[in-house]
């Protein structure tokens, strides 16, 4: 996820639920329940495999009141996280920033 | 304390006063006829029975020599997700301490280790009472042992199980908020409702926790209870029920074959105590033929066994006391023919379980076990069960080629797929011979009993052969199967570094030193043990010398 052009998708294999601004997620794999802070559960509900990784923070930044550069290195950095989790995936489509 | 001899029950036309106010529907056991009995291999199937029948609330005389009451995952993890709040989510997260999250199924998840538990949980049940044989709760040492199972309990599930108390002659607890208690028939308090009851066949002969336990004395030993007495103790706790469920439990050792009969003659009894009468004589020689048995006199008891095969000539169970029963005599020809009718007659004769081998082999006797697999085969030369039996005993003498020979046999001879090609598989293995190894290992998947074991021997070979996908999917079966040695996370997490999944390879390194600590621990603690009993017999013995 280091373009931000590229397009991340959620890999399916996992539940998931909003709940009070948060969002519950069932790691199968792990067998563990996971939370999702505010932000990370904003970014985790419009990861669409439709949306650039430029598109969520665009959002982040639209929804949240947090500086562009801030965000862009936060989203990144969380998308990582999913990705190193196996959550989600980065669809071949995306160029080269 | 043992029950007195009853030989027979005799047909009851009037009933105790108490009784007489009893729900309609219901029957006084020994007393009236009992419509709603449904017989089973595998005890479990009591709980889909009591779910098809659409039962609630209600009790359950469970009579066994095995506790079926341990815990698993709740099966619903989802449910978390319809959790209003976060606090409600919290708070199911704590009522109960495990979720199935492995998304098993029903089939994998119930077993006849644990089938109580779901019928506890769901409502089936609202109270249980474990009966054991006499011998099992007779004193506090007996007692304590049975508390000891269910403090186990309490360890695992600790939200659910609570409140383990012994007494004097039972030991109680409360199971999903409903009362359980352990005791012998004769503790049983007066119900003033009609019951479930649940019989596992292996109550009528394992009666105490002896070496072999969970398993019957592989010498074939007799019944310390006969279902005549059984129904009549029942009848003497004025039991009342619209529904019975018994269980065999031949297939894994519990009940040996030998005494599947007692299963059908408890059934025929409670069916219909007028009717039983007809049957008296048939079961009291077979009675007095295994009493003969168990004492030695093998012709008296062949001719006990003769008399009742005039009576019922279509009996399997005749068929097979007579076909050991002439094998012990050297008459071959006999033997062979007994059993054959007895296979013929009630296929499931041809069982795995059908000698002490299996019983045998888990408890680590291997002579014992081939002798008994042996014997088998002069029965029946063409026993697949016999030739794999004889392949598992060839792998702990490690002559692969021997084995590998056996189990082909036996999957010629039809031998179920499944454990086989498990074992073949395992062969193939260590031979280094992968393919081969992978084809079979492939085949065992279907296998519930054996699934976790083929998993980790999938993922090693494929690790071997750096097949890094389908090793991890292997190992992470494992895992969801509950299979944990350290080697499966510390695969796993070689194979997530190899994947760059720094965080997931941190988390199963983590949990591979936890498992290889607690291996370590667990050896040293054995060790410490021996060496004090060691320590101990010594200075005894200087003490007395």
């Amino acid at each position: 996820m280091r373009r931000l052009d590229s397009i991340p998708v959620k890999c399916g294999k996992s539940s998931w639920h909003p709940l009070e601004g948060e969002v519950v997620l069932i790691d199968r794999d792990e067998g563990e329940l996971i939370r999702f802070n505010a932000i990370g559960a904003e970014i985790w509900q419009v990861v669409d495999g439709q949306r650039t990784v430029q598109d969520i923070v665009d959002h982040i930044c639209n929804t949240f009141e947090v500086k562009r550069r801030r965000a862009e290195k936060d989203v990144i950095r969380f998308l990582k996280q999913l990705r190193s989790r196996e959550f989600i995936e980065e669809l071949e489509e995306g160029h080269p920033a | 304390m043992m029950p007195e001899a009853v030989s027979s029950i005799a047909p009851v036309t009037s009933r105790p006063a108490a009784a007489r106010e009893e729900p309609s529907q219901s029957s006084l056991v020994g007393v009236d006829p009992i419509e709603q009995i449904t017989m089973m291999e595998n005890h479990d199937d009591a709980y889909y029975a009591w779910k098809r029948a659409g039962l609630r609330d209600r009790i359950a005389l469970h009579l066994d020599a095995h506790i079926d009451l341990f815990w698993f995952y709740e099966k619903d993890p989802d449910r978390l997700l319809e959790a209003r709040s976060l606090k409600e989510q919290e708070r199911m997260l704590a009522e109960t301490p495990g979720w199935n999250l492995g998304r098993l199924s029903e089939k994998d998840l119930v077993h006849i280790g644990n089938f109580v538990y779901p019928a506890l949980k769901e409502g089936i049940l609202k109270e249980f009472y474990w009966i054991l044989p006499d011998n099992m709760v007779n004193g506090r040492k007996q007692l304590r042992l049975i508390r000891d199972i269910f403090e186990a309990l309490v360890q695992t599930n600790p939200k659910e199980v609570t409140n383990v108390r012994q007494s004097e002659r039972s030991v109680t607890a409360e199971i999903c908020g409903r009362g359980a208690t352990a005791c012998s028939l004769s503790e049983l308090p007066k119900f003033s409702q009609r019951v479930l009851l649940d019989i596992d066949t292996d109550f009528l002969v394992i009666d105490r926790f002896s070496d072999h336990y969970p398993y019957a004395h592989p010498g074939s030993p007799k019944p310390w209870i006969w279902p005549c007495e059984l129904v009549d103790r029942l009848k003497q706790q004025a039991i009342r029920t619209d529904f019975v469920t018994i269980a065999y439990s031949v297939e894994g050792g519990y009940t040996p074959l030998g005494y599947k009969y007692l299963g059908d003659d408890l059934a025929t009894i409670l069916r219909d105590p007028v009717q039983y009468a007809g049957r008296r004589r048939l079961m009291a020689l077979k009675r007095q033929g295994t009493l003969d048995r168990v004492s030695g006199s093998d012709r008296q008891a062949l001719q006990h066994y003769q008399e009742a095969l005039e009576l019922a000539p279509e009996d399997p169970s005749t068929h097979y006391h007579l076909a050991h029963l002439w094998r012990a005599q050297g008459n071959e020809d006999q033997a062979k023919l007994h059993y054959r009718h007895a296979v013929q007659l009630d296929p499931t004769y041809r069982t795995a379980y059908k000698n002490s081998g299996p019983t045998y082999e888990a408890l680590g006797q291997w002579k014992m076990a081939r002798a008994e697999y042996e014997t088998a085969l002069r029965l029946d030369l063409d026993d697949p069960h016999a030739y794999s039996g004889i392949g598992r005993i060839l792998i702990e003498e490690k002559k692969w080629y021997d084995a590998i020979e056996c189990f082909h046999r036996a999957l010629r001879l039809g031998e179920e797929g499944p454990q086989v090609h498990h074992h073949l598989g395992y062969v193939y293995a260590k031979l280094k011979r992968w393919d081969e190894a992978v084809t079979h290992l492939q085949n065992a998947v279907t296998s519930k009993q054996l699934e976790a074991d083929t998993h980790l021997w999938l993922g090693h070979i494929y690790f071997k052969t750096k097949r890094w996908e389908q090793a991890m999917e292997a190992f992470k079966a494992c895992l969801r199967l509950g299979l944990g040695p350290p080697i499966v996370p510390w695969r796993l997490g070689r194979l997530y570094l190899r994947k760059r999944l720094f965080y997931k390879a941190f988390r199963r390194y983590r949990d591979a030193l936890r498992g290889y600590r607690r291996l370590v621990t667990w050896y040293l603690r054995r060790a410490f043990r021996s060496i004090s009993q060691l320590l101990v017999r010594r200075l005894r013995h200087e003490t007395l010398g």
